[in-house]
């Protein structure tokens, strides 16, 4: 087996490693905890890794370009608002960092991943530092907990894919993408078991998407993980995972679309459908988030019948930077006022809009975004993208059941905006003079929703450019 | 005092319009002659209110007549209602009420028509809802409100009807298209023009409403419901007579329904207590008695009748108004030996009993022979009513004269004559006001000039003479025997019940089904938004309880889903 | 043109609500009926003939997706934006009071400008756009500012159903997008899916029976200026979208018989809904629910006659319901609840003013001729008469004579209304006041409304006839 490698592709990856590496020995030469400690290289690392990936973008192709560019975006705006994390001794900085960038650098390699060997690698790459990020923080027995759960699960979805894998090899003898799709072509191929095979690999790479019923760990770790943490597997691993799933499908099993069309579909309407209704009932904000992100994924999911088209590619990736920087910047929103106010109860919430608009009004156009509703156009453009190669494919059934849930999706999303504009009850506590790391990641919030409010008001803006 | 006579200023300032309008129409040949020009197109055009006037010698009449009686109710108001709270939105109404008939009558629009004829409507609603404090008035108002609105949406669809037929909303134009392109779908609108008159002239079997519209003020009696409006009917049916005159359906259908309604409000008005209600009985009866005319092929006849009838029946009222203001009820018990004491109110009121009898030389004679001539004539004639039909409906003419000449008397006869009923000292009854009592001598004084150059028909016109004479004859003659006149046939004095299905029926079941819709608007249909919102809450809990963080549950669920995965896929494949 | 005339409440609306600590209520209200002011006149100005695209603005948007901010005025649209901003106005002239929230101007404003853009669009998306934006600012009239038990889940429910059906429409409007393009006056679908799906989703906008369930709450919880914003101009986004879409779904004569009888169906049923009503509010929203019966009956027809209809019927229904609902509103404001029962007999007597304005509201709700009223029912039976091109005549004739029956029950519970409280002994109530100046400014502008469409059909039907091609959207 002689897998070669093409430096070009892997180029931002290892640097994004060698960042890791990096700030790993910085921080056990020069521990500090502000932004001039370990985050320092993370930071470099990442833009030069964005650099590298620009300028090999050819040889990268747009889709994996555009999936890169939104893992390193991601993994930067994490790095950077991780600076609100600063003061917790629990939370040693070099490790954090080392396991960020690793897990950053096991994302990017996912979506250059051109055979199932580095995928099965990178996936590994990217679940086993995000299962020791989840546990970090030291001493704190909800996060070991959460990671304990994550773990197993991870393992369990692991070992299915691996079984997948294995059955695709001995159908079709080769774990190039390419081959594979060739060998699938060939009517001899006994379908069942390719069908077996295919579904078995997907099922790792919906678990990471966190589609149902690979989504009981979501909930779990997102509420028991540090909040920046719970983003970072919200937005990078997330995003990681679609493209891996949208390359591998589009490029090895486009002779299988018999096995997942159908599939790709029921998972996208039942994991949007359960993620909404799960989400229904949440009295805390970052609970509330884990279940709309598994809602999220359903409609991520969903173009992806219609894979084969070049709408249905891109529109996934569309919606994912959206969903990405829109989620990126509720959770670091969050992590403020878990920061100020020790908690992030939807209750406690109640009136941000008025006391501290410079949070409050980030945090609705968030929630606005993701629900799909206007004044945040770009939630509701990127719907209608996704909705579009569905409605293409002729699976207009799945497009109400999408519209469906836009509804339901709103019940909550309202819900967190009419808190956050209420009338609120009495002066919340707000420490007193804010340090810079409250700061810092107030400002990469206030970016993202520029970011968010410019997409909003230029739509062409991401369609146009992205893919 | 003097702010009331600028409602009657403005009233005279119309009816001077209308009359210099009018009066050089009256003069002019032909009868709804096709006039004007106006072309068909493809389809009628979208309505519009253009205010298309044009009268014809019979709408100058009309016209003339409801701004005569307008201006003399108007002045009669001033001492009638003068002290009324409300009087200014009283009189305003009048003149709005006026407005509504002289753009009924004096346009080639039906849009504008429609809208004249709707606006009487309501200013009807409006004023006999006057007294709206009181049950009966409130009850009366809403009551006619509904009959005749019900009913118009029959007007509505004729014109519809027409429009689509002839391709225009213009009368004038509609007879043009109807005589170059022959009569069409004429039963339809026939049928249609029917219902609408029906409510509006109170005929069988919508007449109850007007005898319920009684507690409005009785100078608006004397206007709207006796003169003008309800007679708008008459004159609808006679105006639209050209577009359904070769229907014999609508003609028989006219034709029994003006025949049960001139006996039966004939006979209902010969048993009545209440003379202000034995006089709308009357008038039921009387617009039977045009109908009849209409359906007998000779609108002319009808509508001569009207004018008549409009002026007599205004000069009954409006006398009736001065007795009740004098006694204070318009119960014929409360009346009684008034001859003496209210001599202007007892002669004028006299001409108009003798013109609702049918005695020579009064107009009411004249044109009720007209009516009996025209129903006679049609016997013979090929189309229109067949002629048994005919004879039946001649028959019953005769027998409502003979009733109608009976209950005149009786009515004339407890009113004026009658002993004094013991609770009244002779001296309360005393003579209305100048400003009341001039209406009436003008009244009675037109009852006999409108006679001048009225036709006579020898034979019908003796027949009625003496069928007339003989009701006369058998009242008085029942009097001198001493009767008292208060005849109580049971099913005739509950008016046979005819009442129940708008009074309690209707209601009931509008009440009902509205509890019904009610009921299952709230536990019915908004079954399936609260069901979705209880399955969607059940099922966001059940979620909940999967989420134990037990590690081996999640694995069985993850284990689970990829069994059922992959046996769809394979099953799928 | 239409840029300012949409920007200009808008900006003004956000600003109020940004400074709504630093300026009164009444001087909020000025401000925002003067931004309103400058729209209508725009508005009204920017008209350029019906054969035109009056005031089009075409500049590219989002170029992958085909949509392009593509705003102008119609024939159709006109009237809606004319009855839109004046409403505006007024709604804003209402709220010149001492105890108003110069935030509510400010949703109203935004609001009212949203609704002008749902009306000047088109482009597909661009009106979808507009269409949802007015959704969460409603949200908060009726949760907010309204009266009563129960305003947060009576807003609620507005909003998911509203957004429920709009995102049907939204699939809907990918179907057609993909199918013939997202600009109105060149795409057309033949797609079964896409016309089932939009007319279910106006169905719950307009309401048609039995999708309708939330708007007897959201009505009668909103304050005064929000039900009026809620049943003249709202229910009208769904009843435009119809109208708007209509003619781009060749499969559309597959819906229309189930549209048309729904329509009807609602008619009666909200009649006799109204018939048991007390509350006079809760009264006036299920008479909406008629109303709009007849619009979806004349659409439903696809018709010349039927667009006219249409347009003509939602337009008067705005300022007849517009009428009673701020007539609603003084009677709450006065006694505090607007049941029957409760206000007592006799207003006649006892507000005089106020009772002939509640009188003349009703017998124009009630489509007496010679009030605006009447011409939209009229013009909806006439296109039910003449059937159209996609009814059949047993389904037509049938919706007709439901219309009119409704027609009849409608006379039937106005008349019951004003029996119970206009007229009767009148007991006196410390409450009881007579119309106050600025009561009498909203009140009489919207009577004159009534009463000039009521007499002079003309400048809107004239829009209509001769039956030719319109420019735009009536194709």
């Amino acid at each position: 087996m002689n897998i070669p490698i093409d430096w070009s592709l892997v180029a931002p990856a290892v640097i994004v490693m060698v960042g890791a590496l990096v700030a790993l020995l910085v921080d056990a030469f020069y521990p500090r905890r502000t932004w001039l400690g370990s985050g320092l290289p993370s930071t470099g690392a990442l833009v030069v890794a964005g650099v590298l990936a620009h300028v090999h973008r050819d040889d990268i192709g747009r889709l994996s370009f555009a999936l890169v560019a939104i893992i390193l975006v991601g993994s930067l705006f994490v790095v950077v608002a991780s600076n609100i994390m600063n003061f917790e001794t629990a939370m040693p900085p070099g490790e954090f960092h080392f396991l960020l960038m690793s897990a950053a650098a096991g994302a990017v390699l996912m979506v250059v991943a051109r055979d199932l060997v580095t995928l099965v690698i990178s996936l590994e790459l990217l679940s086993l530092p995000s299962i020791a990020l989840v546990g970090l923080r030291q001493g704190d027995k909800v996060a070991i907990r959460s990671a304990w759960t994550f773990f197993l699960a991870s393992v369990v979805s692991t070992a299915i894919t691996l079984m997948g894998i294995s059955l695709l090899y001995g159908v079709t003898g080769s774990l190039d993408y390419v081959e594979i799709r060739e060998a699938l072509a060939s009517p001899e191929v006994p379908q069942s078991v390719v069908a077996v095979a295919v579904v078995l690999t997907l099922v790792g790479l919906l678990f990471k998407l966190g589609a149902v019923p690979f989504h009981v760990w979501i909930p779990d770790t997102y509420v028991g993980t540090s909040v920046m943490v719970a983003g970072f597997l919200s937005a990078v691993s997330k995003a990681a995972a679609l493209g891996a799933l949208l390359i591998l499908v589009n490029v090895a099993f486009p002779y299988a679309y018999g096995t997942w069309q159908p599939l790709l579909a029921v998972v996208a309407a039942v994991t949007m459908t359960i993620g909404n209704i799960g989400a229904l009932r949440q009295s805390d904000a970052i609970g509330l988030l884990a279940w709309s992100s598994i809602a999220q994924a359903g409609f991520l999911i969903a173009p992806s019948v219609a894979l084969l088209t070049t709408e249905g590619l891109t529109a996934p990736v569309q919606y994912l930077a959206v969903y990405a920087l829109a989620n990126l910047v509720a959770f670091a929103a969050l992590s403020v006022v878990l920061r100020l106010r020790g908690s992030t109860r939807i209750d406690e919430l109640k009136g941000m809009v008025r006391t501290d608009p410079w949070m409050g009004i980030p945090l609705v156009f968030a929630a606005l975004t993701l629900a799909g509703f206007p004044p945040a156009v770009i939630g509701l453009v990127t719907k209608y993208v996704v909705i579009r190669p569905v409605v293409d494919s002729d699976h207009v059934w799945l497009a109400v059941v999408m519209g469906v849930n836009v509804m339901l999706g709103l019940a909550y999303y309202l819900r967190l905006v009419v808190t956050l504009c209420d009338q609120p009850d009495g002066e919340p506590y707000v420490s007193p003079s804010p340090p810079v790391s409250v700061r810092i990641a107030k400002t990469t919030v206030l970016l993202g929703t520029a970011g968010l409010i410019a997409l909003s008001a230029w739509p062409d803006l991401l369609l146009r450019h992205l893919p | 005092m003097s702010r009331r006579w600028i409602y009657v200023a403005l009233t005279a300032a119309l009816a001077t319009a209308a009359s210099i309008w009018a009066v050089p129409r009256l003069d002019e040949p032909g009868w709804f002659a096709y006039v004007g020009q106006g072309g068909a197109g493809d389809g009628p055009p979208l309505p519009s209110l253009s205010p298309d006037l044009f009268l014809y010698p019979v709408s100058a009449q009309v016209v003339l007549l409801a701004v005569g009686v307008g201006l003399l109710v108007q002045i009669y108001s001033t001492a009638y209602l003068g002290h009324h709270p409300r009087y200014r939105s009283y009189a305003l109404i009048i003149i709005l009420f006026l407005v509504g008939m002289i753009a009924v009558v004096g346009t080639t629009n039906l849009w504008v028509l429609l809208v004249g004829w709707e606006v009487m409507g309501l200013c009807s609603y409006l004023l006999i809802g006057h007294e709206w404090q009181t049950a009966e008035a409130r009850a009366g108002a809403a009551k006619a409100f509904l009959v005749t609105r019900v009913a118009d949406l029959g007007l509505l669809l004729a014109i519809l009807v027409i429009g689509e037929t002839y391709g225009t909303y213009d009368i004038v134009g509609a007879q043009i298209a109807s005589s170059q392109d022959g009569v069409a779908s004429s039963t339809a609108i026939g049928l249609l023009v029917l219902v609408a008159v029906v409510g509006k002239s109170a005929q069988f079997p919508l007449q109850t409403w007007l005898p319920d519209a009684m507690p409005g003020p009785t100078p608006i009696t004397a206007l709207i419901h006796a003169a003008t409006m309800v007679a708008a009917g008459v004159y609808l049916a006679a105006r639209l007579f050209p577009f359904y005159a070769d229907s014999t359906v609508v003609l028989t259908a006219m034709a029994v329904v003006a025949g049960i309604t001139m006996l039966m409000g004939a006979l209902f008005a010969l048993v009545q207590t209440d003379l202000k209600r034995a006089l709308a009985w009357s008038t039921v009866s009387q617009l039977a008695f045009m109908f009849a005319a209409i359906a007998a092929g000779d609108p002319e006849a009808g509508t001569d009748h009207l004018i008549s009838h409009g002026v007599f029946k205004a000069l009954l009222f409006l006398g009736c108004g001065c007795l009740m203001h004098a006694v204070g009820s318009s119960a014929l018990a409360a009346m009684g030996g008034l001859r003496r004491s209210m001599p202007a109110t007892f002669w004028t009121m006299s001409i108009g009993f003798a013109a609702l009898a049918g005695v020579i030389p009064t107009v009411g004679f004249f044109t009720k022979d007209s009516v009996l001539h025209a129903i006679e004539q049609s016997a013979g004639e090929d189309g229109g009513l067949a002629t048994g039909t005919t004879y039946v409906l001649l028959g019953v003419a005769l027998v409502t004269s003979f009733v109608t000449a009976a209950y005149a008397t009786r009515l004339w006869l407890r009113a004026f004559f009658g002993p004094v009923p013991d609770g009244r000292q002779e001296h309360h009854g005393h003579e209305a006001p100048r400003a009341m009592i001039g209406p009436l001598v003008v009244l009675a004084v037109a009852t006999f000039a409108l006679s001048i150059g009225q036709p006579f028909h020898l034979g019908i016109g003796v027949v009625g003479t003496v069928i007339a004479a003989g009701g006369i004859a058998v009242v008085v003659w029942s009097w001198r025997g001493g009767s008292t006149l208060e005849w109580t046939t049971r099913p005739l004095t509950a008016e046979l019940g005819l009442d129940r299905p708008f009074t309690s029926w209707a209601p009931a079941f509008a009440r009902g089904v509205s509890r019904t819709v009610v009921d299952l608007d709230r536990d019915g249909v908004d079954v399936y938004p609260r069901a979705g919102a209880g399955v969607a809450g059940l099922t966001s809990r059940a979620l909940e309880l999967v989420q134990t963080r037990n590690v081996q549950r999640y694995a069985t669920v993850i284990a689970v889903g990829v069994l059922v995965l992959v046996v769809a896929a394979v099953i799928w494949t | 043109m239409i840029v300012t005339a949409l920007a200009v409440p808008f900006v003004i609306g956000l600003l109020l609500m940004v400074g709504r600590a630093r300026v009164s209520g009444p001087v909020a209200a000025a401000i925002g009926a003067a931004a309103m002011t400058v729209s209508l006149l725009l508005y009204a100005l920017v008209w350029e003939g019906r054969d035109v695209v009056s005031g089009e603005v075409d500049t590219s948007w989002i170029e992958p997706l085909g949509a392009r901010l593509h705003l102008g005025v119609t024939a159709v649209s006109w009237p809606f934006l004319l009855m839109t901003a004046f409403i505006g106005v007024l709604c804003c002239l209402w709220l010149v009071a001492r105890d108003t929230a110069p935030a509510l101007v400010g949703l109203v404003l935004v609001i009212s400008a949203s609704s002008l853009g749902v009306f000047s669009s088109l482009d597909l998306l661009l009106f979808f756009v507009f269409f949802e934006l007015a959704l969460i600012p409603m949200w908060f009239v009726i949760a907010w500012f309204g009266t009563g038990d129960g305003t947060r889940r009576a807003a609620t429910r507005f909003l998911l159903f509203t957004v429920a059906g709009s995102a049907l429409v939204l699939v809907g409007i990918v179907v057609i997008g993909l199918d013939g393009g997202l600009q109105v006056d060149e795409t057309v679908t033949g797609s079964l899916a896409a016309a089932v799906l939009v007319c279910l989703g106006f169905a719950v906008k307009t309401p048609i029976v039995p999708l309708h369930t939330w708007l007897p709450d959201a009505h009668s919880t909103a304050p005064t200026v929000g039900s009026v914003l809620l049943a003249a101009v709202f229910l009208k986004l769904g009843t435009y979208g119809l109208i708007l879409f209509a003619p781009l779904m060749d499969r559309f004569a597959d819906v229309a018989p189930y549209l048309a009888i729904a329509g009807v169906v609602g008619i009666v049923w909200s009649g006799f809904a109204c018939y048991g009503q007390d509350d006079l509010k809760r009264l006036v929203a299920y008479s909406s629910i008629g109303h709009m019966g007849f619009v979806v009956l004349a659409i439903s027809t696809r018709s010349d006659v039927g667009l006219a209809a249409a347009v003509f019927g939602s337009v008067a229904h705005g300022l007849i319901t517009g009428l009673l609902f701020f007539t609603a509103g003084s009677l709450k404001d006065r006694f505090g609840t607007a049941s029957m029962a409760a206000i007592g007999r006799g207003l006649y007597g006892r507000t005089p003013w106020l009772a002939v304005t509640f009188v003349l509201a009703a017998v124009a709700s009630l489509g007496l001729p010679g009030l605006a009223g009447f011409w939209g029912e009229l013009l909806s039976l006439r296109a039910a008469y003449e059937i159209g091109d996609v009814l059949t005549k047993p389904v037509a004739w049938t919706a007709l004579a439901l219309a009119l029956v409704g027609v009849a029950l409608t006379t039937a519970y106005f008349v019951r209304a004003i029996r119970l409280v206009a007229q009767g002994e009148p007991v006196e109530q410390d409450a009881d006041r007579d119309l106050d100046r600025r009561e009498a400014v909203v009140l009489g502008a919207l009577v004159v409304a009534v009463l000039v469409l009521g007499l002079w059909p003309a400048p809107i039907l004239d829009l209509f006839e001769p039956f030719t091609v319109v420019a735009g959207v009536a194709r």
